[in-house]
């Protein structure tokens, strides 16, 4: 099982694939790979002076979601955060929305065999993010929690 | 001198129509008995020695089984409980513990059972009550 393929599957969701094409719009664009486009969104830590708007991707906190006296459950509850960097608080804000409203019920296999199916959304807010002395970066928060399986299935036979 | 402690995690329930075959109940993630009770008769008189009642067991009654696992829904061990019930079946039940010795078995019938629950944050689960008939007999015999 690949190492956070979740994560993969996910951030190739957001970068890739056509039902994200809303958030796609929003990000700032990075040089292709061939003929595909590159978006900019980070595993945990953006690159230093990463062109903006951009979304950071964490993975908050994973448990399993079943647990009985045969095992424990490959499906795991997990939560995610989506951090929306800009220039601005309106523009951090509507890229926060998009990822929300494309993601809070998207139930689906993600390009990496993730089976995901989102449930809640636990969190969503502005927190701005001081850069330095040359200016700012705004920053939303969203958090949402997804059960998911790298098994590719949750139903296991 | 320590404390022998022995998980939970590996215990096997299962439950047979004849008292050959059995078939162990998928997921369950509690099996937790309520304790058998006795009924007890007051047989004080006025030639009872001493102060103290002088109280006479008559029967005993062991009670129930509640059950409660993570819902598999295709799982034929768990459909099977639904038939069970649905049945009125006296079935045949076996508690290997996780130590792989220590066996319990008992007849009961599956008195309750809720095939699913469903909450949007948690995983389906299902629960269900074993109502036992006799006594459940244990390494040392009926208990």
């Amino acid at each position: 099982m690949a190492v956070r393929a979740v994560c993969g599957g996910l951030f190739n969701f957001l970068t890739q694939n056509g039902g994200a094409g809303s958030v796609q719009g929003l990000l700032a664009p990075l040089p292709a790979v061939g003929a595909t486009p590159q978006y900019s969104v980070y595993f945990s830590l953006a690159e230093k002076q990463a062109p903006r708007p951009y979304i950071v991707l964490h993975l908050v906190e994973t448990l399993p979601a079943g647990e009985t006296l045969d095992g424990v459950s490959d499906t795991m509850d997990g939560e995610f955060q989506f951090d929306s960097y800009a220039d601005d608080q309106v523009t951090a804000r509507r890229l926060s929305q998009a990822v929300r409203d494309v993601l809070k019920n998207l139930g689906t296999t993600l390009a990496d065999g993730t089976a995901i199916q989102f449930y809640s959304v636990s969190m969503d807010a502005d927190d701005p993010y001081d850069l330095g002395g040359g200016g700012y970066v705004f920053r939303s928060v969203l958090r949402l929690r997804a059960f998911y399986s790298e098994q590719g299935s949750f139903a296991q036979p | 001198m320590t404390t022998t402690a022995v998980p939970g995690y590996g215990s096997k329930l299962s439950c047979s129509l004849d008292g050959a075959t059995y078939t162990t109940v998928a997921q369950l993630r509690k099996i937790l008995p309520q304790g058998s009770k006795q009924t007890m008769v007051d047989q004080t008189n006025i030639l009872t020695a001493g102060n103290s009642m002088a109280p006479l067991a008559a029967r005993f009654d062991s009670g129930e089984i509640n059950l409660e696992g993570v819902l598999s829904p295709a799982d034929g061990s768990q459909l099977e409980l639904g038939t069970v019930h649905a049945n009125l079946t006296l079935a045949w039940w076996k508690l290997l513990l996780s130590d792989g010795i220590t066996v319990w078995t008992w007849r009961g019938f599956l008195s309750e059972f809720v095939p699913f629950s469903i909450d949007v944050a948690k995983a389906m689960g299902f629960t269900a009550k074993i109502r036992v008939q006799g006594a459940l007999t244990g390494p040392a015999g009926a208990a």
